[in-house]
Order: C-alpha cells, then sequence, then structure tokens
C-alpha cells in the first residue's frame, strides 16, 4: 500500500468512529460515555487529517492552502489502483 | 447544506474487472432498495418529524447513504474499467453498455430506471419510521444476495462493511421509533393524533391533563382542531 493510501486510511478510520459516535448521541445525547469517546475522537480525527492533508492535499476545498489549486488534482475517490 | 469530504467512507479498490458483477452492485445505486432512495427517503422524511433526536438521526443516516451511493458507483466504475467489447457482450453487460458506455447511471439490476416511487414519506412519525426501519431490512438482504453472487474478495470486504452499517441504522431507527413512542402523550394509544399535523394535539394533551374536561382525549383533541377550543382549554 502507498503511503498516502496508508495515511488516508488512518483518516477514514477515524472519521468512521466520529459518524458512529455521532448516530449513537442522536438516540442518546445525554450519555456522557459517548460524548467523551466523541471528543477523543474528533481529536484524532482532526490530528490525523491535518498530517494528511499537509503532505497530500485537502480533503474538502476550504482546505486548500498555498499558490495552487490542489482540490481538483487527482486521485478523486473513485480512482483508486487496484 | 453539505460539504463534499475527498474520500471514500470505506476503501475500494478492486483489481478485476467482472462487468457481470457491477449488473447486480448497481441496484445498490438506482434499485428498489438502494443508497439512492435511502438517502432521498431519510432527508425527505425530516421535514415532518417532531422530535430532534429522529431528526437528527434521520439526518445524518441520510447523510451517510450518499457516501454509500459513492461507495456503490466506486465499485461499479471500478469493476467495469478496462473492459473489452467482448468481454462486454460475455457479460450481458451489453444493453447497459449500449445505453450508457461504462458511465455509472442510477438503475436496478434488471435495467429499471432510479425512481422516486421507490420510497414514500407518509408525514406520520410512525409510518415513516417502520418504513424505514424495513427499509434497512431490505438491504440488508440485498446486501446478502450480493454476496452469494460474488466471488472476488477485493468486493465482497466492501459489501460486507455496507450490510453491517445497514444493521447499525436499523439499531439507530428502533432508537427513533422507542423514542417517539415515548414522547407521545398517551402511551396506550400513541396513534392519538400526529403531531406533524395536529398542531392542537399537543398543548390539548397537557390542558386535558390538568383540566379534565369530561370527554377522551381523543375527542378532545378533535374538538380543538376543528373548533380551536373545547371546554377544558
Amino acid at each position: 500500500m502507498k503511503d498516502r493510501e496508508k495515511m488516508l486510511k488512518k483518516v477514514q478510520i477515524a472519521d468512521f468512529e466520529l459518524i458512529e459516535a455521532n448516530l449513537y448521541l442522536d438516540a442518546y445525547p445525554y450519555c456522557q460515555k459517548a460524548l467523551e469517546y466523541f471528543y477523543t475522537a474528533k481529536d484524532r480525527a482532526d490530528y490525523l487529517r491535518k498530517e494528511y492533508e499537509e503532505k497530500f492535499g485537502p480533503l474538502t476545498a476550504n482546505a486548500n492552502q498555498g499558490c495552487d489549486w490542489k482540490w481538483i488534482d487527482s486521485p478523486w475517490p473513485w480512482e483508486c489502483e487496484g | 447544506m453539505w460539504i463534499y469530504d475527498k474520500k471514500l467512507e470505506y476503501p475500494v479498490k478492486i483489481k478485476n474487472p467482472n462487468a457481470k458483477l457491477a449488473k447486480a452492485i448497481i441496484t445498490q445505486l438506482g434499485g428498489p432498495d438502494g443508497e439512492l432512495g435511502a438517502s432521498l427517503r431519510y432527508l425527505n422524511q425530516r421535514y415532518s418529524m417532531p422530535y430532534n433526536e429522529v431528526i437528527g438521526i434521520l439526518t445524518d443516516i441520510g447523510t451517510e447513504e450518499l457516501a454509500h451511493m459513492e461507495i456503490i458507483a466506486a465499485l461499479v466504475h471500478q469493476l467495469t474499467r478496462n473492459l473489452s467489447v467482448d468481454e462486454i457482450k460475455k457479460a450481458g453487460f451489453d444493453a447497459y453498455f449500449v445505453d450508457h458506455t461504462t458511465g455509472v447511471y442510477p438503475v436496478s439490476a434488471a435495467g429499471v430506471p432510479y425512481t422516486a416511487a421507490y420510497f414514500a414519506v407518509k408525514g406520520d412519525v410512525f409510518a415513516d419510521l417502520n418504513e424505514d426501519l424495513a427499509a434497512e431490512q431490505k438491504a440488508r438482504v440485498t446486501y446478502d444476495n450480493i454476496l452469494r453472487l460474488s466471488d472476488d474478495p477485493d468486493v465482497c470486504d466492501v459489501i460486507k462493511f455496507l450490510r453491517a452499517r445497514e444493521i447499525v441504522h436499523y439499531q439507530r431507527f428502533g432508537d427513533a421509533l422507542r423514542i417517539s413512542q415515548d414522547k407521545a402523550c398517551d402511551k396506550k394509544n400513541f396513534y392519538m393524533y400526529n403531531p406533524a399535523f395536529d398542531k392542537a394535539g399537543l398543548d390539548c394533551c397537557k390542558d386535558h391533563k390538568n383540566n379534565d374536561c369530561g370527554k377522551s382525549i381523543l375527542d378532545c383533541c378533535r374538538d380543538n382542531n376543528k373548533n380551536n377550543g373545547c371546554g377544558c382549554r
């Protein structure tokens, strides 16, 4: 697996934890344990996203930085080589 | 509004093209229990929901279904990459090919284009949540059937992820249904009024408890809707 894919997978895993905690909290908004889990997962996801974006470009258009518009650079998510 | 995140929710990396399998999998894009219908069902049902927990669940599951739609599209795209015309004919993909080449278009496995008739918005919390529970189960069965048809481990890995998500969504919709029943005024008859439509219902219910007018709660609520006030208000 390429370096980019490895780092992206870390972001995907961290973001998935957020998706799960988010859905759970929708149904159990007063669950303090779930809320703590969400905040811990959010810190990890933010850190990994920043690390990825610094190396491989923005994951959202708003995260584009510097003098190039890197947002439209390949690969797009469905283009992964098998 | 929505913001695009330039990644899939779960990675899709297919080594071997397989148009025959793509023809089955595309049903989860444009078929009766597919991800496009799922997303539109939940996002459109939100507006008549009376409870914040339920609105949150519909918003976030509806959003996740958009990500699943993209995963299915990526599977179809990668399974139909680099095909020769002979391979397309042999796989029975020629009928799709003649209309859409290898573009991704939402159709069912039988080639029927997507239609909004695949989902319902009834505007009633219990009717809509029961539809959502059924929809998650039907999508789970479709993924089970795709797993029976597929012998490609790269494909099965992704389908298993999507299948597991249907089960989690089913659990959250179960929570939503229980929350809605708990919030209903009369726990023995939560069909008493539709909180999305019978605006007087909630207030009437509270008043009725404090100041009993002698009528049944149901009659009292109906009178309130009709006459803008009965004896107990």
